[in-house]
């Protein structure tokens, strides 16, 4: 049932990052952490310079501005799950690739379902 | 508007108002003449040579101006001793009593130079029964009085609009501040119910618990006492800059632990000012506000400097690292300082904003 899949995690909150790596570890081990990334550029100069990952986890709100950013920026070609503190970008948030949308402190059992509902489409 | 443009309005019309005044006491008296004395002096009147007529009709003209000119005086001098409001009734009789007296002395004043110089200016071919003549005095001081009645009445009723629009704008201003005041509020209560504030925080908790449990319970602490600040004093109007500053302190905390090296804070207080007085969670609104429209990047930080001033100021500085995209913004946060700050005293915070820096200062307050 377990895919092996190439995560990238955009965050630019060093806990919260870590958070995401460590509930990633426990429901899915198999999955690779590509890289963590603190800001819009970064995301835009990986994804160029590197293949797609097949799911990005992504904060909304991130060092150098909002992450719907990357979108304009780069042609991104995997689903992503969105984490923020709190709903207001949520409609804004179902424009792009999204699979889910889930609120911080990202729950283990929310994360789960999100990552499955991921595996599902794919 | 231009004072001074106002002024020269308000003396042109109070010109017009003069000369329109003059004009109606001197058609009056005229008029009153006409009903007191007979034909026959009319006939003789009408056959006097042209000159001597302008002449009359000139001395009656100069005549009117000195009883309005007298009216106005005795009113001008009475409003400063004998105010209408304070007690109507004695002014009333006062100012009757000495627009009589006026008129009865510009009467005997014109007498007497018409009994000195009459010969050179006018031979009188007419007679002057006593009657007329007792006429021709009452006459004249009702006309003074009722000179003296436009023009009180006319001040009362200036003196009426500017009372009533002043009543006016103060309860336009009274709602105004009502209404600011209902903003501050809904505002403060907006701020203790933040939820990405509460929940960034405490989803950086929960982490960090697992992580590192000293500095969980640290970030416990810190938490408590920035949340007890928000919820306590964000209604107050003033709070001392050393309990702002303490609360800074725990705020500075949470915003390390949590966004890591992608801003440095340099805090520099005059310790003589830490007694005077701001408005509660000012720093919290600026520091918000620097983290919210720059990039906060480990590799280039964002640097806040808060300090005070000699101006007894408080400054917040930051550098500007503007964010890929500008963030849409009301700024409502910063428009409300300004607002309470209009409120609380005469100085006004004041915003300097170049490709470099973005700099606040605001006001501190003495006891």
């Amino acid at each position: 049932m377990n895919v092996i899949g190439k995560i990238l995690i955009l965050e630019d909150e060093k806990l919260n990052a870590e958070r995401i790596q460590r509930l990633m570890g426990r429901i899915r081990p198999n999955m690779e952490i590509v890289g963590v990334l603190a800001s819009v550029k970064k995301a835009v100069d990986w994804l160029a310079e590197n293949k797609s990952p097949d799911l990005i986890i992504m904060d909304i709100q991130l060092a150098d501005g909002l992450s719907f950013e990357v979108f304009n920026l780069t042609d991104v070609k995997c689903p992503v799950i969105f984490t923020t503190a709190y709903d207001e970008y949520a409609v804004k948030a179902f424009k792009y690739n999204s699979v889910d949308y889930l609120l911080k402190p990202v729950e283990e059992d929310e994360l789960e379902a999100a990552v499955t509902k991921f595996e599902n489409s794919v | 508007m231009d004072t001074r443009e106002d002024l020269a309005n308000v003396m042109e019309k109070s010109k017009a108002k003069s000369v329109l005044l003059i004009a109606f006491t001197f058609m009056g008296s005229y008029a009153t003449l006409v009903i007191v004395y007979p034909y026959s002096f009319w006939r003789d009147y009408f056959s006097m040579s042209t000159s001597k007529l302008i002449i009359d009709v000139l001395v009656n003209l100069l005549f009117c101006v000195a009883i309005f000119r007298l009216s106005i005086f005795i009113d001008k001098i009475l409003n400063k001793k004998i105010s209408w409001m304070v007690h109507p009734i004695k002014r009333l009789l006062i100012q009757t009593i000495f627009q009589i007296l006026g008129a009865l002395f510009l009467i005997i004043c014109l007498s007497y130079l018409y009994y000195k110089f009459g010969d050179l200016i006018n031979t009188q071919t007419y007679h002057i029964g006593l009657r007329e003549l007792l006429y021709t005095v009452i006459s004249i001081i009702l006309w003074a009085l009722m000179i003296s009645a436009l023009n009180t009445g006319d001040f009362l009723l200036k003196n009426w609009k500017t009372a009533t629009l002043k009543a006016a704008e103060y309860k336009i201003k009274a709602a105004e501040n009502k209404q600011l005041v209902a903003e501050i509020e809904l505002q403060a209560l907006k701020l203790q119910l933040d939820p990405h504030f509460v929940f960034n925080n405490l989803s950086v908790l929960s982490e960090l618990i697992l992580k590192d449990q000293r500095l969980g319970y640290e970030y416990t602490e810190n938490f408590t006492k920035v949340y007890r600040y928000l919820l306590i004093n964000s209604k107050k109007k003033l709070v001392t800059l050393s309990e702002e500053l303490k609360f800074l302190d725990a705020y500075l905390f949470l915003i390390k632990n949590r966004m890591g090296g992608g801003s440095i804070f340099q805090v520099n207080i005059d310790e003589s000012k830490l007694d005077m007085l701001i408005p509660p969670v000012t720093l919290q609104l600026f520091i918000e506000n620097a983290l919210k429209f720059n990039r906060t990047e480990e590799e280039n930080p964002l640097i806040v400097r808060i300090y005070s001033n000699d101006n007894d100021e408080l400054v917040v500085f930051n550098t500007r690292l503007p964010l890929i995209k500008k963030p849409y913004s009301t700024g409502i946060g910063l428009k409300n300082i300004i607002t309470r700050y209009a409120l609380l005293c005469d100085r006004k915070p004041s915003v300097e904003e170049t490709d470099e820096a973005f700099i606040v200062k605001v006001p501190l307050i003495k006891r």
